[in-house]
C-alpha cells in the first residue's frame, strides 16, 4: 500500500520539475527591439529633482535632456538645449538662449522657466539632490523671457560648465501632477521616454520617434535602431558577468581585471577599455587620529615606498596607470611628470627622519568600496613594513567608514584606503577635500594654510583656462609638500559587450554616458 | 484550549513589541547614521542639517521612538530614506517575488524531504536510503552561495538551459528554488528519517501491524502521525526561513527582487524604515507560524496543552 503514495510523490516531483524545465526554447530570448545593461545597483530614483547617487545620472539624463552634454567622442562640453552661452561681468553672469524646438515628451515646449524650476528645485535641500551644494554658487536665476535666462554667480564661477548637466524638467507638469506623480512617472525631453520602474528589478525606457529635436553642432547624434532600453539591476558581478556571456544582457560596465581573461574567450563576447576616465586611488593620512600622521617625512616614506606599478602590474592587471597627484589622467591639471619613483632606501631614510616610534601600530583602515580593496591593503601593508612601518588593517563596512570620516572620529584609523568617484574638473574635489574649513578636510593644520586655501578659491574665480590651469599647477606643488597621503593609481574603464551591440564610452566620464546610442548590430 | 490560545497569543504580542523595540534602537545606536550615509561629497552642513530634520533624526531618541510607535500603531512606518516612497510599500512591492519563490522552494523541500525520508525509513539500506543520506550530507554541507554560482555556471554560462537571473517566465524560478531548498530537503529528509525509524519500532505500530491494518496505514496513519510532530517543527520553521532568512544569497546570486536583497541593500544604505517593516514583518511571520505549530501541538498530542 505505501507503493502508490511514494509513487505519486515521485510523479508529482517528476511533473513538477518538467514543469519548470519544459520551455527551454524561452531561455535569452531576447527581444529584439530591446537593449538590456545591466548595472550593479538599484536606481534610487527616476527623478531629476531627487538625484542622490552619481551612479543615477546615466538613466536619469537619458529621460532629461541638459543644457550642456559631452560630445560623445571627444568628451568636451557641448550645447544642446543651450543653443548659446555668453559669459558676462567677467563669470560672475552666464547668458543662456535656450534652443527654441525642444519639446517635452508631453510635447510642451522646453522653456527658461522649465530651466529655472528644475535648477531651484535641485537646490532646494528638502529635495536631498545631490547637486544641492554645488548649486549654492548660483544667486539667482533671471529668465528674461521664454528661451533666455541669466545664471548669477555669488563670485565668478571657473568650472560652470559642470553645473550645466542637469536635465531639464517640465514645471507645467510638475505643477500638474504632483510631486509624487511626478516622481514615479517623470517627464523629460531626452532621448528615451519613461516607461516602468520596478524597484529591485529594472527600469524600462522607450526611444521617443522623431529625436534627436536638437540642432546641435558637431554632435553627430544619429537614429536609434532598437525601441525599448532595459537597464537591467543584477548586483553579483559573476551572475551579471555570466548573463553577458548568455547573452540575457547586452552591455555591462566597470569590469575588473581579473574577470577579464574569462571573457574574452567567449566569442560572442567584445571588451573595449579607456584610459580617459576619471578614476583616482589613494590613501588618506588622518592627522585627527595622531599628529604623527602630520609628519611631512613619515608622509614621504609612505609615498616612496609604495611600488604604484607593481600594484598596477599586478592587482589591475596593467589596466590602470601609477598616479602620484591629485588628478586623474581625464581630469583638468593632470600632469603625467610628477612622480614618486619606488625607492625603499629613500622611504626608509625619510622614516628614520620622521617622528615615528618603531614599533608603534598604525592602523591602515579600506572599505568594501574600492575593488580589490582586501588585495590591495595587504599589498600596502607589506611595502610600508618593509619601510619600517607597523600597519594594522581594519575593514569597515562602507555605512561606517562614511560615518567616521564625517565626524572625523578617530576609530577611522591612521590611513584610509579611499576611491574618488570623478569628475573631470578638479575643482569640487580640492575644495572639499583640501580647503582647510571643509568638513571632509582631512589636513586642516596646513603650514602654508592661508596660501593654499587662497589659491584653492582663486582657481574657482579665475576664468581665464591658463591662468587657472597655472594656479592648479601651484596647488598642486603644495599638496605634494604636505603630509596629506599618497595618492596610488587610476583604473581603466572596461566594458563589455554581447556581439548584438555596439557602444563606446565617452572620454572623461565617470558612469555610463550616451546609453541611447548603442547600436543594434543584428 | 481557549486559554492556552489566548496565553500563547499574548506571548506572540509581547515577541513582537520588545523586538519592534531593541531593533528600534540597534540601528539607531550603531556607528552609522543615514545622513552621512546618503549625503553627496559636496553636500555642506546645511544640507546635512536638512536632511536630518527630513528623516526626524533631529529629535532626542526617545521622542524619535513614541511618535515611532505612535505612527507604527496607525500602520505609518515612515518613508524609506533611499526611494521616497513609504517603507511599508516598498516592502510588499518585493514580497510578492519572495513568497513566490518561498512557496516553490517549500513545496520542493517537502514532497521530496518526505519522500525520501519516509522511503528510507521503511526500506533503511536501500538504494534510496544511501542516496538520500548523502544528499542529505551534502545538502547541509555546501553553502547555498557556492551551489549558486555553481548552478549559474553549468546550467546557464555552459548548458545553456536555464536563465541566469531575474524573473519573468517559470524557468527563472528553477535554480533560485533548488539553491534554496537544497538544505531543508536535508532537514527534512534526515528528521523525518530519523522520527520514522523510532516510530516503526514502536510497540503501537506492531500491534497495528498484529491487527492485520494495511501496510499504508500503519506507515501514514500510525507511525507518521506520531512521528510528525519533529518534522512539523522544522517544515514550519523551513517555511518562514525559506521565505526570509535563507533568500538574501540566493536573491543577490540570482537577481531575485525580493526582500531578502531588499533589506540587505537597505541595511547597507542605512534606510531604517524600510529595515525596521521588514524586522516587524519578519517577527510577526515567525510569531505567527509558531503560535500556529503550538496549536497544532496541541491539537496532536493532549498532553501538551494539560502542562
Amino acid at each position: 500500500m505505501l507503493r502508490p503514495v511514494l509513487r505519486l510523490c515521485f510523479i508529482g516531483t517528476v511533473i513538477f520539475m518538467i514543469f519548470f524545465i519544459v520551455p527551454v526554447s524561452t531561455v535569452s530570448a531576447a527581444s529584439d527591439d530591446t537593449v538590456r545593461v545591466g548595472i550593479p545597483y538599484d536606481i534610487s530614483t527616476v527623478n531629476m529633482l531627487e538625484i542622490k547617487l552619481g551612479s543615477d545620472i546615466p538613466v536619469v539624463l537619458l529621460m532629461h535632456q541638459s543644457l550642456l552634454i559631452p560630445h560623445p567622442e571627444t568628451g568636451e562640453r557641448i550645447g544642446a538645449l543651450a543653443k548659446s552661452f555668453e559669459i558676462l561681468e567677467n563669470g560672475k553672469k552666464i547668458k543662456v538662449t535656450l534652443y527654441q524646438g525642444a519639446k517635452f515628451h508631453t510635447g510642451d515646449p522646453v522653456t527658461a522657466h522649465d530651466v529655472k524650476f528644475t535648477y531651484d528645485e535641485c537646490a532646494n535641500p528638502s529635495n536631498g539632490n545631490l547637486m544641492a551644494g554645488a548649486l549654492d554658487e548660483i544667486e539667482e536665476i533671471e529668465v528674461k523671457d521664454d528661451h533666455t535666462l541669466i545664471f548669477h554667480f555669488w563670485e565668478a564661477y571657473a568650472p560652470w560648465e559642470e553645473l550645466m548637466w542637469l536635465g531639464i524638467c517640465s514645471k507645467k507638469y510638475y505643477e500638474k501632477v504632483g510631486p509624487e506623480k511626478f516622481r514615479s512617472n517623470p517627464v523629460g525631453s531626452g532621448a528615451l521616454r519613461f516607461v516602468e520602474r520596478r524597484i529591485g528589478e529594472h527600469v524600462l525606457l522607450e526611444v521617443v520617434k522623431g529625436y534627436p529635436l536638437y540642432d546641435v553642432e558637431g554632435y553627430p547624434e544619429e537614429t536609434y535602431n532598437y525601441k525599448y532600453l532595459k537597464v537591467i539591476t543584477v548586483p553579483d558581478d559573476m551572475t551579471r558577468l555570466a548573463m553577458l556571456e548568455t547573452g540575457e544582457l547586452d552591455l555591462v560596465g566597470r569590469i575588473q581585471p581579473h574577470q577579464v581573461k574569462r571573457l574574452k574567450r567567449n566569442k560572442h563576447v567584445t571588451i573595449k577599455k579607456s584610459d580617459q576616465v576619471p578614476s583616482l586611488v589613494g590613501i588618506a593620512f588622518l592627522p585627527y587620529t595622531d599628529p604623527v600622521m602630520m609628519d611631512r617625512n613619515l608622509c614621504l616614506a609612505a609615498r616612496y615606498g609604495i611600488n604604484r606599478q607593481e600594484i598596477v602590474d599586478k592587482i589591475l592587471l596593467g589596466e590602470g596607470y601609477p598616479l602620484y597627484m591629485y588628478a586623474s589622467r581625464a581630469e583638468l591639471g593632470y600632469d603625467p611628470n610628477v612622480a614618486y619613483e619606488y625607492d625603499l632606501e629613500k622611504a626608509r631614510e625619510f622614516l628614520k627622519k620622521s617622528s615615528y616610534k618603531k614599533g608603534t601600530p598604525l592602523t591602515f583602515t579600506y572599505t568594501s568600496m574600492v575593488p580589490n580593496a582586501p588585495l590591495i591593503a595587504a599589498l600596502i601593508q607589506q611595502y610600508l613594513q618593509r619601510v619600517g612601518f607597523t600597519i594594522k588593517l581594519q575593514q569597515l563596512e562602507e555605512g561606517t567608514a562614511a560615518t567616521y570620516t564625517r565626524n572625523r572620529d578617530k576609530r577611522l584609523g591612521h590611513m584610509r584606503l579611499y576611491e574618488w568617484p570623478g569628475s573631470r574638473d578638479p575643482d569640487l574635489r580640492l575644495r572639499l577635500s583640501s580647503l582647510s574649513t571643509s568638513d571632509y578636510a582631512t589636513v586642516t593644520n596646513r603650514p602654508r594654510r592661508e596660501e593654499y586655501d587662497k589659491l584653492i578659491l582663486a582657481q574657482t574665480r579665475e576664468m581665464d583656462k591658463a591662468k587657472r590651469a597655472d594656479l592648479i599647477r601651484q596647488i598642486q606643488d603644495i599638496m605634494s609638500y604636505d603630509a596629506i597621503g599618497a595618492i596610488l593609481y587610476g583604473q581603466n574603464m572596461i566594458y563589455g559587450m554581447s556581439d548584438r551591440v555596439d557602444y563606446t564610452w565617452t572620454p572623461k566620464e565617470a558612469y555610463f554616458p550616451h546609453l541611447q546610442r548603442i547600436k543594434i548590430l543584428k | 484550549m481557549q486559554g492556552y490560545i489566548l496565553k500563547r497569543v499574548l506571548i506572540a504580542v509581547f515577541t513582537i513589541f520588545a523586538v519592534l523595540t531593541v531593533v528600534f534602537f540597534v540601528f539607531r545606536l550603531g556607528p552609522a547614521d543615514p545622513v552621512s550615509v546618503m549625503l553627496p561629497p559636496n553636500a555642506t552642513p546645511q544640507d546635512a542639517e536638512n536632511l536630518t530634520k527630513k528623516f526626524g533624526l533631529d529629535q532626542p531618541l526617545g521622542i524619535q521612538y513614541v511618535n515611532y510607535l505612535k505612527n507604527a500603531s496607525q500602520g505609518d512606518f515612515g518613508a524609506s530614506f533611499r526611494f521616497g516612497e513609504p517603507a511599508l510599500r516598498v516592502v510588499f512591492e518585493r514580497f510578492p517575488a519572495t513568497l513566490k519563490l518561498g512557496m516553490v522552494a517549500f513545496t520542493v523541500s517537502v514532497i521530496i524531504g518526505l519522500a525520501i525520508g519516509i522511503y528510507s525509513a521503511v526500506k533503511p539500506d536501500s538504494i534510496v536510503d544511501r542516496f538520500g543520506r548523502v544528499t542529505a550530507l551534502a545538502g547541509m554541507s555546501l553553502p547555498s552561495f557556492w551551489v549558486g554560482v555553481m548552478l549559474i555556471l553549468f546550467f546557464g554560462v555552459t548548458m545553456r538551459w536555464l536563465p541566469i537571473a531575474g524573473r519573468g517566465t517559470l524557468l527563472h524560478y528553477v535554480m533560485p528554488a533548488f539553491c534554496l531548498s537544497l538544505y531543508p530537503i536535508a532537514l527534512i529528509t534526515r528528521l523525518s528519517r530519523s522520527s520514522m525509524l523510532d516510530a516503526l519500532k514502536s510497540d503501537y505500530v506492531v500491534m497495528a501491524r498484529i491487527k492485520g491494518v494495511p501496510e499504508f496505514y500503519v506507515i501514514l496513519l500510525h507511525a507518521f502521525k506520531n512521528a510528525s510532530i519533529p518534522v512539523i517543527t522544522v517544515i514550519f520553521g523551513v517555511l518562514s526561513g525559506l521565505m526570509l532568512g535563507s533568500t538574501v544569497v540566493v536573491e543577490y546570486i540570482f537577481s531575485w527582487p525580493g526582500i531578502g536583497r531588499l533589506v540587505m541593500e537597505s541595511y547597507f544604505a542605512r534606510d531604517y524604515p524600510v529595515v525596521q517593516v521588514f524586522v516587524i514583518f519578519v517577527t510577526f511571520v515567525v510569531v505567527t507560524l509558531n503560535l500556529i505549530v503550538d496549536i497544532i501541538y496541541a491539537y496532536i498530542d493532549p498532553r501538551i496543552r494539560y502542562q
